[in-house]
Parts: structure tokens; sequence; C-alpha cells
């Protein structure tokens, strides 16, 4: 037998090593990190204090903590989620479609149009928006009020968010599946039901996610444009570290974690199959 | 499964190779080689440019590493990190990032030097005959017999930790022409239907709760006071009385204190730390909680806008006041050569020239004082001779004996009043000490709770 040269193989699984860096360093460890501080008290020691402050803190038991304010706090933050999230799919489901569907050639220069304002600075675009709300004189006019303009907010963020993913499923979708249906018999209306809907599930399914979750911490819209009267998940959390309550904040970071584990499972995230619907194209 | 156990385990090299050397060597900014790591605040050293005392400076970090090269021969690099807050800065030590100088507020300069954080400055610091000593030849007396006063253990003030910066007061700026100034005279205007909606407070802790005090013990504060003017009590008692009311953490207190704040939250317009501050220029509010410093800054921009319809004013509770200040301090741990630097830094900043710049650029007062500084509120704030309504304000008690000035009346209730609080109000000023590690926890619980 000849002796084998010793060769440097080159595999292509070597390319996931930066990210699997990435993930290592800037999700699983601060993850494990938020973990331990969730349930270690200030000498290191096992404990359940911060799920029993938490919960329990006026000693009323469940009761006590449905009528508490934090209680409202995640409550509020639920409501201003969901509301940002279902407005965002209502302007970007049609808009991805039409553009989509346009007969202008340069479809990515109509999609620029709503990409480019991700282009400027946010906070100053929060802040910009406030001007517009005190010309209008809705502005902090009152609690109804704040919770409005706290969801345009959200939704002038996070939109393009939105149009993005499902833009990306739509305009993947085989045109002859659409032709199939006419041939077949089906009406625009029910080839649309039938056809592009289940078809843009996955792009429905990453833009939810990519809304829901990330307004229910960003306190900078509702701190901006409420004159923080409006007080959201994220906030919380930012008081009990800025509180040095580490572990309290740290608690609070999990179960919101826990919370979008269980709403990313239930819009589908999980599910290898609905990334293969839209025959094996990755969304971005 | 295999995929996946492969893939754990270069998660566990990953882990191994990259964090553990990170546990050992906490990484960011290393001390030494001949840099000097400063952190303060945004914008709160004078930074030099078109808009500074002297035109076309350069910041006074960066002329500091001339002057210290043509004093010692010695080279150095300041590197100024701005940081958020006091409880940013606190966390960013806590997570192992090493600075050399820092300048927190009055509680957690107690609360670093409680837990052995810092060191102290040594006796040659304060040798009033050496020449390069501007902090301890011009540091106001008033401002060193308050750092005298506050007791760290039972040996040590806070004179031995820290150099003063800045200094003021906390109190309301409002609108004259739509508040009346009787209303803004104390705690209670937060609470009163006067102000429904017209006024905000603070979003922190410890200034809430010093307003949750204030609102609570009011009558009692007023009562004491009375007692002082008809001489039943002594000035000690009185202070002392009142500094244990305005730093009173009792379980009973906080619950009637949160009570307070309840009825603040539900009174006020709206919580800020910063974003509110122009709004009371632009007259979209009409009062609001800010300390003396900004105060400045706001009636400045005022002014700057002449709006008519803003007579804007600054005012202090008068049953008692929150004293802050800001103060130098160097981190346990530094070696010798960077101590060196970081007290010639402090005593750079000191020299009434840079003292003076500082002031025109950040707006808060210095705790320096001295002849060049009074000619500089002198400049800022004295009569002209075409002032016919004037008022002689006395600054004896900041700059010594002697020392009073002549304004025109209404900087008695603006710009003069938040730089230096008239002499007459300085007996009723307290300063707030930290709050232990369980007080903390309750009254951080108790306010993030309510607003």
């Amino acid at each position: 037998m000849t002796k084998e040269k010793p060769k440097l193989h080159f595999s292509r699984k070597l390319l996931a090593i930066p990210y699997a860096l990435f993930l290592a360093v800037f999700v699983i460890i601060p993850l494990l990190i938020v973990l331990y501080y969730a349930f270690t008290n200030d000498e290191g020691k096992f404990t359940f204090e911060y799920v029993r402050v938490f919960f329990n803190e006026s000693g009323e038991g469940l009761k006590g903590f449905f009528r508490s304010y934090n209680f409202r706090t995640i409550m509020l933050s639920f409501f201003i989620s969901f509301m940002s999230t279902v407005v965002c799919l209502l302007i970007a489901y049609p808009v991805a479609y039409f553009i989509a569907h346009s007969k202008i050639k340069n479809k990515s220069m109509l999609l620029l149009l709503f990409i480019v304002p991700m282009w400027v600075n946010f906070v100053l675009r929060i802040n910009a928006l406030k001007e517009l709300f005190v010309y209008l004189g809705t502005y902090n006019k009152s609690d109804a009020w704040n919770i409005v303009n706290t969801i345009i907010g959200m939704v002038y963020d996070f939109l393009p968010f939105m149009i993005l993913p499902i833009y990306t499923t739509i305009i993947k979708i085989d045109k002859s599946y659409l032709e199939a249906a006419k041939d077949l018999g089906a009406t625009p209306a029910k080839a649309f039901l039938k056809v592009t809907l289940p078809l843009s599930k996955a792009g429905i399914a990453s833009g939810i996610s990519m809304v829901f979750l990330p307004s229910m911490t960003n306190y900078v819209v509702s701190n901006y444009l409420t004159f923080r009267n409006v007080k959201i998940i994220g906030k919380l959390i930012d008081d009990y570290f800025m509180g040095d309550l580490w572990h309290d904040g740290s608690f609070i970071a999990l179960m919101l974690l826990m919370f979008m584990f269980l709403v990313t499972w239930l819009t589908g995230g999980f599910q290898e199959d609905a990334q293969s619907e839209t025959r094996g194209t990755s969304l971005w | 499964m295999k995929k996946r156990l492969s893939y754990l385990l270069a998660l566990c090299i990953s882990f191994s190779t990259l964090v553990l050397p990170a546990c050992t060597d906490s990484g960011l900014g290393k001390r030494g080689e001949n840099v000097l790591r400063v952190a303060s605040w945004d914008e709160y050293i004078c930074e030099g440019g078109e808009d500074s005392y002297v035109e076309n400076s350069r910041p006074l970090y960066e002329e500091f590493e001339d002057w210290y090269f043509e004093q010692t021969g010695q080279e150095i690099t300041v590197e100024y990190v701005p940081l958020q807050d006091n409880e940013t800065m606190y966390n960013k030590i806590k997570m192992g990032d090493d600075y050399d100088l820092l300048c927190p507020s009055e509680y957690m300069i107690m609360k670093l030097a409680k837990e052995g954080k810092l060191q102290k400055f040594p006796q040659e610091f304060f040798d009033t005959s050496v020449k390069t000593n501007y902090y301890a030849k011009n540091v106001s007396s008033y401002i060193k017999g308050v750092f005298d006063g506050l007791h760290i253990d039972e040996q040590s003030t806070l004179t031995d930790y820290a150099a003063g910066y800045m200094w003021g007061t906390t109190g309301f700026v409002f609108n004259r022409n739509e508040i009346s100034p009787d209303i803004m005279t104390d705690w209670d205007a937060f609470t009163s239907s006067a102000c429904e909606r017209k006024i905000t407070a603070k979003d922190n802790v410890r200034d809430s709760y010093f307003v949750g005090l204030g609102l609570y013990y009011q009558d009692e504060l007023n009562a004491l006071r009375d007692d002082l003017d008809r001489g039943n009590i002594t000035l000690h008692d009185y202070q002392t009385t009142l500094s244990r009311m305005m730093n009173d953490t009792s379980e009973t207190t906080m619950n009637a204190v949160k009570k307070k704040l309840i009825a603040l939250r539900q009174n006020v317009y709206g919580l800020e730390t910063d974003e509110g501050k122009l709004d009371v220029a632009y007259g979209r509010l009409d009062a609001s909680y800010q300390w003396s410093g900004d105060a400045v800054y706001i009636l400045d921009v005022a002014d700057e806008r002449e709006d008519e319809s803003l007579d804007l004013a600054y005012t202090i509770p008068k049953s008692a006041s929150n004293l802050w200040f800001d103060g130098w301090v160097m981190m346990d741990g530094i070696d010798e050569k960077t101590k060196n630097a970081a007290m010639a830094f402090v005593n750079f900043l000191s020299i009434p020239e840079n003292v003076v710049r500082n002031m025109y650029y950040i707006g808060y007062t210095s705790c320096i004082g001295g002849d060049e500084v009074f000619d500089y509120v002198t400049e800022t704030y004295g009569a002209e001779d075409s002032d016919k309504d004037t008022a002689e304000y006395d600054l004896s008690y900041f700059f010594g004996d002697g020392y009073t000035l002549t304004t025109p009346q209404e900087q008695t209730y603006k710009q003069l009043f938040a730089q230096y609080p008239p002499a007459t109000d300085i007996h009723r000023l307290v300063v707030m000490t930290p709050f232990d590690k369980k007080t903390n926890e309750r009254a951080n619980r108790m306010w993030t709770n309510i607003k």
C-alpha cells in the first residue's frame, strides 16, 4: 500500500462554525446565565424565591397576582403585541401580495419603498411620530390614546418585518399552481384561499413571530410615545435590572422566553414541513 | 442523532475556547499602559469646539494629556467613557469593566465605598501648600463641610474617597404664566389638583422615593422648621432629624410612601428621565421635576426662544429638598502610576479656568469656589447698569464672607437659583444616603409595581 498523504479536507460543514460560535456566545450562554440568575439568590444558592415574589408578592396567592400591577403590565403588553401583529398582518399581506403579483418589472424597487424607512434611525422615527401625535393632539391625551399610539408606533416600526417574509413566500409560489386552479374552475378568490394563502403560511408565521415577540419588549416606542404611561414587559425587565434586581429581572425574562417559545410553536415555527411547502426555499 | 451530538460537541469546544479565557481576563479595556480610563456622563466635561467658553478649544480630557506631560514628563492617554446613569455604571463594574476614575453620584459613591470598590485619596492630595493641588486649594468650604458630614464608616467620611465635581438641588421647573408660584412651593404640588396632568415626575426609584417621603412628612417637616425658626431646636438637631426623616426606609414608612406615590402617579402627566426636558422649554408642559443643572439648560433654551407665553422659574420644595453631587473616585486596585494620573486629572479639572469652561459647557454648578468662578457667575448673572429691578443675592455660604451678587430680580427665581440655591434655603437640603441591599430590593419592587 502506498502512503496516503494527509489531506486537509474542507467540508461544507465547516462553514457553519462561525454561526455555531455566534449562537453559543450570544444566544446559548446568555440564556444559561439568565436561567442561573432566575433560580439563584445572591449567595449563588438555588431558590424559588423569585418565582414566589413574582406570583405571590402580596401574600394573597394568585388572586393577589391577578390584581397586581405586574399582571396588568403583562396583559397590556400582550394586548399591544397582539393588536400590532394583527394590524401589521392586515397591512402587510395585501402589500406583499400586490407587489409580488404586480406587472412592474422591477419589483424590488417597489419593495424598497417599504424597506427604506428602516434605514432611518428608529429612535429618530419614533420621535418624529411623537411630534405628529402632538400636532394631532392625541399625544398622551388619555390612556386609550396612549395604547392606540403605542400600537401605531409598533406597526410603524415592525411593518417591514411582516412584509418581507410574506413577500418572499408569495413570490416563490409556482405560478402553474394558480393556473391549474383556474383551469379546474376555481374563482380567483377560491384560488387565493385554497392555493396562495396556505402556501404563504410559512411567511405569515415568520412575520408574526418577528412582530409579535419584539413588540412585547420594544419599550422605546411606549416610552417615547406615551410619556411612560404605557408600560410593557420589556420596560418591566429593564426596571428590575436598573434597580439592581437581576434575579427578578431574569425570572421575568425567562417567563417571556417560555411564552415566546409557545407562540413560535403555535404559529408552527418549529415545523420543518412549513418550510418545504414553499418548495424548499428559505425565507430570507 | 449523531449529527446532534457532534453539534453539541462543537458547542462545548467553542464554549471552552472562547469563554473560559474571557472569564479569567475580563477582556474589556486593560489597565495600565499609560491609559487613564475615565467613566463619567455624556456631555459632562467641556468637549471644546465652537460653543465652548474658549472658542474652538479641544476637549478638556485631551488638553489634560498635554498638561500632564508638561507637569510630569510622562505620557498618558485618557479614555473618556460616557455612561448613561449610575445604575449602568454599577452594572458595568459588576460585570468586570475596568475603569480607573469614575464620576458617580453621592449615593453611588457611598455604595461603592462601602463595598470596598474604591480607594481613598492619599494625604498629599489634600496638601494645600503644593501648587498643583488645585482641588484642595479651590474646593468650596460648603462642599467640604457636606463631604465631611457624610460618614462611610466610623473612621472615614466622603472626603477621603471623593473629590466633588458638580452639585445641585432637585426642584420644580414651571411656567409662572400657567401655574402660580404659590402652588409650586412644596411637595404637595405633585398631588394638587392645580397640577393635575400638568407636571411630570422622574422615572427612577430614588428620586421618586424622596418625593414620596416629602409628601408623607411634609407637615411634620414644616413644623420642625417652625421650631427652628422660633429657636426651639438647634440647627444641628434640625438637620439630624431632617436627614433621618428623608432617609426613612422603615417598612411602615415605605407603605405610606407607596400610597402617596400611587396618588402622585395618578395626578402627574407622565414620568421621564431625560426626554421630557425640552417639553417645558417649548411650552408643552407646565411643570416638571428636574435636577438643577437640567433646569438651567431648560431655562436657557426657553430664553433663547423668546416665547412671550413662557415665564419659567425654578424652585425647591420648602419643607426639605434634595442635595446631590457627583464626585471623582478612584477604583480600588489601580497602580501607583495610574493613581497619580487620576489625581492629576481631578486637579486639572479644578483649575479655575477649566472649572469655568466646564460650567459654561455643561450648565451644572461646580464644587469649586474661588474668585475666578465668582467672577464668572457675576459675568453671567450680575446686574447691568440698565437693570432697574435688582436684588442682592447672598453667596457667602459657597464663596466665603462678603461674596454677594447684585443680580436682576428675576434671576432670584431663574438660572441663578438653580445654580446656587439661596443662602436661606441651604440648611434644609438633605443628602439621600444609599439604600442597603434589602431596602433597595423593597423600594425597587414597590416602585416598579406602582408606576
